[in-house]
């Protein structure tokens, strides 16, 4: 979920990118020092879960838990993705790094949707059925809502021009939002039986 | 672009060759400190990509995004020879390209009541992002090409990022190397009992599985981690030992100090007694 460098007109560029250093600055703020050694190492666990191909048809989509990072670590999110996405930028070329605040942008905010739509749900000791639906919940808000975040920004940028592109980019992501509801769902519930204290900090 | 046809395996960017191990494989603490000119120019390349990508973003003028484009590929072809990588660095200009496809598929086509019909205007918007997308993109790996995410994550430091989060870019940075064999042991293991990925229930089970186990890995790792930096002196709530506190003599807790003085004093008494 990337938008390319040099697609958003300026002020688009502008007002996401203050709207991104703002959530940067929440987390940063909310993040307390003895939480910082656990915000890095699941940032580091996303963006090596994001590397993970999983075949759909004859090609492969690849993971984004955008919904359950954001679950994982509320505000902290911004700060995390932000690391993650700049580095993605500089060492990958995913995304770019004048749009990086709009990206972040589209990847964060839904997350941290996901953390205070759902933290009420989950806890130590939530039935099966229930850590599933709130994981497949994660996949559908984190994808649908970064979906739905990036066309807001291109309709803002482009107006009538771009709206063939944005139901390309919808339909586009349409098998990442299966995907990533789907390992959410297995990932949460796996997690509640595995580790049943992993969730435990979702709900302070 | 999150979908792709890219294959399951060896398609996606290794972590290996960006972010988790310094070129030479030497730990990062046996280097000795690195000259001035090796800690500025990574800054600089970094502060230029950024501000090209910035300044870049905001023309308009064909022209001028042609000669921004030349000035990307002269950086670009400098990178390729010094480094001699050609192909991976071809690769990231390609990826950045499928996003124009995209727009190439749309802009130019209009679905109006007469069915699809070619739109000039729109034509011309995929143009001019065109020329700026590859502008950027060729600025910006010509500019970082050979720099490792170790080095990106020192650059961005030394640029002015706030200290708490300076500390969460190393850490991250210092950690993906660790999941990311992690995640190469668990594949091991799984494709030892058989594991084969496909397009079916069982293959998401077993990747979510994956995911699960990285994540408690990082969590139990994330306890060590911490227990490790406040014995190194990270204290919660206060900032981290600067070199300028760190050579002050830790302060003792005052009853000890109070014992200590009583002792001291009752030791100099006896001792000024029996000299008396």
């Amino acid at each position: 979920m990337h938008l390319a460098d040099g697609v958003l007109s300026a002020p688009v560029l502008l007002t996401s990118t203050a709207l991104s250093v703002a959530g940067v600055a929440f987390g940063l703020r909310r993040l307390r020092e003895e939480q910082l050694p656990l915000a890095a190492l699941l940032g580091a666990a996303f963006f090596v879960a994001s590397t993970i191909h999983v075949p759909v048809g004859v090609g492969s989509v690849h993971l984004i838990l955008n919904g359950l990072a954001g679950l994982l670590l509320g505000w902290a999110v911004f700060p995390v993705l932000c690391v993650a996405l700049a580095l993605q930028a500089a060492l990958f070329s995913f995304g770019g790094f004048a749009v990086l605040g709009a990206n972040l942008l589209i990847m964060a905010l839904p997350g941290v949707a996901a953390h205070h739509m759902l933290r009420g749900r989950l806890g130590p000791g939530v039935a099966h059925l229930q850590a599933l639906i709130s994981g497949a919940a994660c996949g559908v808000i984190g994808i649908g809502g970064a979906a739905l975040l990036a066309g807001a920004l291109l309709a803002l940028s482009g107006g009538r021009v771009f709206s063939e592109l944005i139901v390309l980019f919808g339909l586009a992501h349409l098998p990442v939002l299966v995907v990533d509801a789907a390992i959410g769902a297995f990932t949460v519930a796996t997690l509640v039986r595995m580790m049943p204290q992993a969730l435990a900090s979702v709900r302070s | 672009m999150s979908a792709s046809a890219r294959p399951p395996e060896g398609g996606a960017p290794s972590l290996g060759e960006g972010v988790a191990r310094r070129r030479d494989g030497s730990p990062v603490s046996a280097r000795p400190a690195p000259p001035a000119r090796q800690v500025r120019v990574p800054r600089v390349r970094l502060a230029a990509a950024v501000g090209a990508s910035v300044g870049i973003s905001l023309l308009n003028d064909p022209g001028l995004l042609l000669a921004a484009g030349g000035l990307g590929l002269a950086l670009l072809l400098a990178a390729i020879l010094s480094s001699g990588n050609m192909s991976r660095l071809l690769r990231r200009l390609l990826v950045v390209n499928v996003f124009v496809l995209m727009l190439w598929l749309t802009l130019p086509w209009e679905l109006g009541a007469n069915g699809l019909a070619a739109s000039d205007e729109g034509r011309r918007l995929a143009l001019l992002i065109s020329l700026r997308t590859n502008a950027i993109a060729l600025c910006c790996i010509g500019l970082l090409a050979g720099m490792d995410a170790f080095a990106v994550a020192r650059a961005a430091s030394g640029l002015g990022l706030p200290p708490k989060m300076a500390r969460l870019l190393a850490l991250m940075v210092r950690y993906f190397g660790l999941l990311d064999d992690s995640r190469r042991r668990i594949e091991r293991a799984m494709r030892a009992r058989g594991f084969r990925p496909g397009f079916n229930l069982r293959t998401l089970q077993v990747l979510a599985q994956l995911v699960a186990l990285l994540l408690v890995h990082a969590m139990l790792r994330a306890e060590r981690v911490g227990m490790a930096m406040r014995a190194r002196g990270f204290a919660p709530h206060t900032p981290p030992a600067s070199p300028a506190n760190r050579r002050r003599p830790a302060a003792a807790p005052a009853p000890a100090l109070g014992a200590s003085l009583l002792l001291l004093g009752i030791v100099l008494g006896s001792a000024w007694l029996g000299i008396g």
